[in-house]
């Protein structure tokens, strides 16, 4: 549906794309993950032909990147806003004609739309008069208004306060099963597992870890299982000896224990399950799996996030 | 609609739509004629009457017959075949003195004036002045034995000179053209800064309020930046004509209730200033032989031409400003080298009311940064017959503005399509001149 290959894009100091591709799915929900400054926004700018790429080439459907794609993309950029000073009705007709909407055709649908989030009396109020999350509302309405093949999302949930931002990932879930494909960007790792098909993370320039979110966190997973027992500690250590390593221990309020068992040496978690048996009443046994923070950390490395944080 | 044209009419509408638009297209023109009448009436009104005192010791006026020093509302001649000293002078009840010297002595014509509170008006000492002129030269016509034909004919003389080659205008100095251009050039410069500012401040709205990169993602930033600049100049336009219209229409109006202060045109009662070798009792007849004697197809389509021309020369420049600086404080060191040649442009105007053929005022009105500005002062004068219409050099001066604001709103572009996506950042010329250089 879209694809970016090899794309290149350099300012005067320095390269904010450096070799770039993805492939995003029909009717998927795509993330684009990484650290600030890591070209992100420089691709997305691309896809909307903001900017042109120095090299490479964007497709969607199979054709190149092309003006009337324009039509067809709907994009709420990170840094968003609208005119402060205009009515909310007339401000949407006319973001939806710049889209080759028709004035009637936009009134209908956003009649629709308003309907839909409750907000029929905002038609005549301009845009300082609403809080910061109904404008947001009324950005997103003109983001999808034109039914959009492929959304842009990037960042879609800052700013909103968790209500508001529930409301948009189930719209864009729905969008999604109408037909939709979506690319978003987000520091939201919570939001990435929950609505997000495939990933790209991309840091300093490059794509370093792509996949689908099951194939990215089993690509993550160490092999570590929690296991909740109740016995003798000291012996079910003991037991664990060269071929498992203890990663964590603990005790909780009912006076199990909880430890976090790392498999080594090709073994299974039969083997396992073998060896601490003799040891302990066994109550749960669960793979650790990493969420997408800890892998977002983990490929992206911890002096980058840090420099993430001081940015 | 094209997109484009989606972006005019927003621009357009919601300018036009707004109260102070509204405000300022009603009180221009009520200003303007307020002003006018204010001018023209303070100008003929005065502080009541001045009293006179003509001290004329040895007689010279005796054998003038009394219609030299002709008494008027604003000033009443006494004349005293004696002279006073400064302070018998005081002790009378008259309000300034004026001695006459020895008539025979013309190439003296430094007539002491002594005045007790303050000076004479404008008005009075021109008065004055011309009356006395007149008696002089009736006192030398008769010493010679001259008749009225000889002086008639000196003066002659010397107009023949001045308008060889123009010789219907004699009666009007070219000052008065090149005042009318210099009011178009005025209205120029006026409205370059006004709406250049606000598309200057539109810009820097659409980027502090974020909503640019939504409306570049539906249409290119130079799409949007052309349509801005046209919508307002679009608005700036409808601002003028309407002021033009307005202002006639109250013109009209007032002189219909006033008709002794309305002397048939307002502008021309504001030149009246600096017309002084023109007799105040000839200039309603004189204003009419100006006003026919304009072309008016030629000076209002050049007026449009260098109107539109110069403020899309400049608009582009400051939607490029707009478009580079996050905050109105960062703006003010990217205005300086707009507002130097545009004040520049100003002064050489000023300077081509009296001087249209200099060389600093011909280079100025080539150049596309002052030739909308100096231009019209000499179109003003070319309009009015004063001097002939040089066609070459209006083609030369068009054209370059043309290529002027070709390439400034190629420059404006680049440095906007890169300025608008800049948020946070402070810029400097270094900093743009890179940016021109950036592919899109």
């Amino acid at each position: 549906m879209l694809k970016a290959e090899g794309i290149v894009k350099r300012y005067s100091g320095h390269t904010a794309l450096d070799g770039v591709s993805i492939n995003v799915k029909p009717q998927s929900v795509f993330g684009l993950l990484g650290p600030n400054g890591a070209g992100k926004t420089s691709l997305i700018r691309i896809i909307n032909q903001i900017t042109g790429p120095d090299n490479g080439e964007i497709f969607i459907d199979g054709k190149p990147l092309a003006p009337y794609h324009v039509e067809r993309i709907g994009y709420l950029p990170e840094e968003r806003g609208l005119y402060k000073k205009m009515k909310v009705g007339e401000q949407a007709i006319y973001l939806a004609q710049l889209k080759g909407m028709s004035s009637s055709e936009a009134k209908k649908k956003l009649k629709m739309w308003f309907d839909k989030f409750d907000m029929q009396d905002w038609w005549n109020k301009k845009i300082e008069d609403l809080s910061k999350g109904m404008a947001q509302k009324v950005q997103f309405i003109t983001t999808v208004l034109h039914e959009p093949k492929i959304l842009i999302l990037d960042e879609p949930f800052s700013g909103f306060d968790p209500v508001n931002a529930k409301l948009i990932r189930e719209e864009i879930l729905r969008l999604r099963d109408e037909g939709a494909t979506i690319m978003l960007s987000t520091h939201n790792m919570g939001s990435v597992e929950e609505i997000c098909d495939d990933i790209a993370l991309i840091n300093k320039a490059k794509v370093v870890l792509e996949g689908s979110v099951n194939e990215v966190k089993n690509k993550f997973k160490k092999n570590i299982y929690r296991i909740r027992f109740k016995g003798e500690i000291l012996g079910f250590t003991n037991a664990l000896w060269t071929n498992f390593e203890l990663v964590h221990k603990e005790q909780d309020k009912e006076g199990f224990n909880v430890t976090d068992i790392k498999i080594l040496n090709d073994l299974s978690l039969n083997d396992l399950l073998k060896t601490i048996l003799p040891h302990a009443e066994i109550q749960s046994v669960v793979e650790l799996i990493p969420s997408m923070s800890e892998i977002f950390i983990e490929a992206v490395g911890e002096e980058n996030i840090e420099e993430e944080v001081a940015a | 609609m094209s997109k484009v044209g989606l972006i005019i009419r927003r621009e357009y509408f919601t300018r036009v739509k707004k109260k102070s638009f509204i405000i300022m297209t009603i009180l221009g023109p009520l200003l303007f004629v307020g002003i006018t009448f204010l001018a023209v009436f303070l100008s003929q009104q005065e502080s009541g009457t001045t009293q006179v005192l003509v001290s004329d010791p040895d007689n010279h006026f005796a054998v003038l017959d009394s219609s030299f020093l002709k008494n008027t509302e604003s000033v009443k001649y006494h004349r005293e075949e004696r002279s006073f000293s400064e302070k018998e002078f005081n002790e009378t009840p008259y309000d300034l003195m004026i001695e006459l010297l020895d008539a025979e002595d013309i190439s003296n014509k430094d007539i002491p004036l002594v005045y007790k509170e303050s000076g004479p008006s404008m008005n009075v000492s021109r008065k004055i002045s011309n009356d006395l002129e007149r008696a002089y030269q009736d006192l030398i016509m008769q010493s010679n034995e001259m008749t009225k034909d000889d002086i008639d004919r000196l003066i002659a003389k010397v107009n023949l000179v001045e308008n060889k080659v123009f010789e219907d205008v004699q009666e009007v100095p070219r000052i008065v053209g090149a005042v009318v251009g210099f009011i178009f050039s005025l209205i120029i410069y006026m409205f370059i800064f006004i709406y250049g500012t606000q598309i200057m401040r539109s810009v820097m709205e659409e980027k502090s309020t974020r909503i640019v990169e939504v409306i570049i993602s539906s249409v290119k930033p130079f799409q949007l930046m052309m349509g801005k600049i046209i919508g307002v100049a679009m608005v700036a336009l409808t601002q003028v004509i309407i002021w033009i219209v307005f202002y006639n229409v109250l013109m009209l109006i007032f002189s219909a209730f006033f008709p002794d202060i309305y002397t048939g045109g307002g502008q021309m009662a504001m030149a009246q200033d600096m017309l002084e070798e023109v007799n105040p009792n000839q200039m309603a007849e004189k204003i009419y032989q100006v006003l026919a004697q304009i072309n008016f197809p030629f000076l209002i389509g050049m007026f449009l031409f260098y109107f539109l021309g110069g403020y899309l020369l400049y608009g582009s420049l400051f939607a490029a400003i707009g478009g580079a600086v996050d905050h109105d404080t960062d703006s003010q060191q990217f205005m300086l080298p707009i507002t130097i040649p545009l004040v520049f442009g100003f002064i050489l105007a000023e300077m081509a009311i009296s001087n249209p053929d200099g060389p600093a005022v011909w280079w100025a009105s080539i150049i596309p940064f002052t030739s909308p500005i100096v231009m019209m002062v000499k179109v003003g004068m070319m309009g009015m017959g004063f001097i002939p219409i040089e066609w070459g050099t209006i083609a030369l001066s068009m054209f370059l503005l043309v290529a002027g604001f070709v390439f400034t709103t190629w420059m404006a572009g680049k440095i906007y399509r890169t300025g608008i996506l800049m948020y946070g950042k402070k810029v400097n010329y270094k900093e743009i001149w890179k940016w021109l250089t950036y592919k899109v």
